[in-house]
């Protein structure tokens, strides 16, 4: 069935629309994402503008975020303190990415800035987990859990003022990491139209030295003001933000988010994040051979009124 | 959709015999050239995946027949990659005022070079061709303007936006004709001009030109123009429904 969307000003099929969302929505249920990262390059690659593409995506990951929040809030997975400080540095970042991105857009780079930026970080954090994965694979588990609890939180960090107790973390840290984590989010979820979670949740383990079981939970918590913030500023300065699109986008990620959740209590960890890892490392090889080949046509244009 | 389809043809029919009617009526008084549209607004709803347009008319003396249809016109940015470390990256572009956003025609003959003067050509944009589209500033040397020129054309056909084969004008008789033509799904809205000329010895005897317009109805044309109008109400109506969206999808598996 082919639907019209307003603000795109074009017409797409709405089942693949919709089974893409449910599909990224179940790996975001699972793993704790936003999944925005693998949702707002196939829009893009189906022909919707990279600007609707991005606003519209951060609206849906309001939806597919707080039902996934809502599911660890239940459970008692959310350090609510620790998401707040986060929250506010997302939202002066997300403020930031949408003067950014309006600059970008201006040069005529935003794309190539898209591109570059998900290479960037999913080639690295891609193969960070890669890493990880498989030598904490080859340890044995034991040493693995001693390694984690000798958390090394470096002593930068440690040093850096403005501390605050998180007793849901059980941490006592600068309020700067997590808010600095955020303000990256906000950052993300203006330029990119994604949540951020694949940097948000490492940068969370590895800097913070948080629990993995409460990560995923606080991370999608803050993602629900940083892409909210997100959306509402690509509408109200972009006009961006197509309602119809977003529709779908959200009818098929909570559905597949929901089933995500619950899968996620059966999967394990370990086998988890290999996968993730070869997924987000899949999705960079594509945008590397994308922006090294050359492509069939080097003009591209572009018409205002 | 057939049915709807089928509609629009037996309306179509019936215009056309009507229209054929009138003009026969008329026949003494009518001028060289003449011409309507089946309807002269293309509506855009939410089931839009492009629409069929029609136009007939009829002309008063002996000629070949051009129809010109055209959106409104824009400013078009042509960006060149280049390879910057491998990586393709935007690095030059050019300018161009005044294109349409929206460019297909039709003939009564196979090609427009066989009844019309290149000046002619441009001067009534029948067929585009790169030199009728000139860059805001001399940046670039010839050569390179037309690289541009070309890829403005390339691109915008690519798209869907500009045809430049053209459609059949074809007779129904000695004098009535018609034109059929197709908009895509991308259509630009606005309000198009649709030009009809009547050619002979190599000059325009008569120019027709009706405006036609293409905009979005109902419910898109609500969500478009309120995402304009309180971009900031509506933005925060997004979020809203998103919300909404994620807390009921929660409940919903909470209850079950």
């Amino acid at each position: 069935m082919h639907i019209y969307l307003p603000i795109a000003e074009m017409a797409v099929s709405a089942e693949i629309i919709f089974l893409l969302s449910a599909v990224v929505g179940l790996i975001s249920g699972v793993f704790g994402i936003g999944g925005g990262f693998l949702t707002t390059p196939f829009l893009i690659f189906i022909g919707i503008p990279p600007v609707v593409a991005v606003g519209t995506q951060a609206s849906q990951l309001v939806a597919s975020s707080l039902s996934g929040s809502l599911a660890h809030l239940r459970r008692g997975n959310v350090d609510l303190k620790m998401g707040g400080v986060m929250m506010l540095g997302g939202l002066l970042g997300s403020f930031l990415g949408i003067f950014l991105f309006k600059f970008l857009q201006y040069m005529g780079q935003i794309d190539f800035v898209i591109s570059m930026l998900y290479i960037v970080l999913l080639g690295g954090i891609g193969g960070l987990m890669m890493v990880e994965s498989v030598f904490s694979a080859i340890k044995k588990k034991e040493d693995v859990r001693k390694a984690f609890n000798n958390t090394r939180i470096s002593p930068f960090i440690l040093a850096l003022p403005y501390k605050m107790r998180f007793p849901r973390s059980k941490l006592f840290i600068s309020a700067l990491v997590p808010g600095g984590i955020g303000f990256v989010g906000g950052l993300l979820a203006a330029v990119l139209g994604i949540g951020g979670g694949f940097l948000i949740v490492p940068a969370m383990i590895y800097l913070l030295g948080m629990s993995p079981l409460l990560v995923a939970g606080t991370a999608l918590f803050q993602v629900i003001f940083t892409t909210a913030s997100a959306a509402i500023m690509h509408a109200a300065l972009n006009q961006t933000v197509d309602i119809v699109l977003a529709g779908i986008l959200i009818l098929g990620g909570v559905i597949g988010a929901q089933a995500g959740v619950s899968l996620s209590r059966f999967v394990k960890g370990q086998q988890v994040r290999i996968v993730l890892a070869f997924i987000i490392l899949g999705v960079c090889a594509k945008l590397v051979f994308d922006l090294f080949v050359m492509p069939a046509d080097v003009f591209s244009t572009v018409q205002a009124p | 959709m057939i049915r709807w389809f089928g509609y629009r043809r037996f309306f179509l029919a019936g215009g056309l015999v009507l229209f054929a009617a009138f003009c026969l009526c008329r026949e003494a008084l009518s001028g060289p050239l003449d011409f309507d549209l089946a309807d002269a607004h293309v509506k855009i709803t939410s089931g839009f995946t492009g629409d069929d347009l029609v136009i007939f008319g009829s002309r008063g003396q002996d000629g070949d027949v051009v129809v010109v249809l055209e959106g409104p016109e824009r400013h078009s940015v042509v960006r060149r990659k280049e390879s910057v470390f491998g990586a393709w990256v935007n690095k030059s572009s050019l300018r161009f005022e005044n294109t349409p956003s929206y460019y297909d025609y039709a003939l009564s003959v196979e090609h427009e070079e066989d009844i019309l003067s290149a000046d002619f050509r441009a001067m009534k944009r029948v067929g585009l061709s790169a030199p009728m589209f000139l860059p805001d500033k001399d940046r670039y040397d010839g050569k390179t303007t037309k690289m541009f020129q070309e890829a403005l054309l390339r691109n915008q056909q690519n798209s869907g936006l500009y045809r430049l084969k053209p459609q059949k004008v074809s007779f129904l008789g000695e004098r009535l004709f018609r034109a059929d033509f197709h908009l895509p799904s991308n259509v630009p809205s606005g309000t198009y001009k649709v030009r009809a000329l009547l050619v002979r010895d190599g000059e325009v005897v008569s120019e027709q030109v009706k405006e036609l317009r293409v905009g979005l109805t109902g419910f898109s044309a609500g969500v478009y123009k309120f995402a304009r109008e309180h971009s900031v109400l509506y933005g925060l109506l997004c979020v809203g429904i998103a919300c909404f969206a994620g807390w009921l999808s929660n409940t919903l598996v909470q209850r079950s």
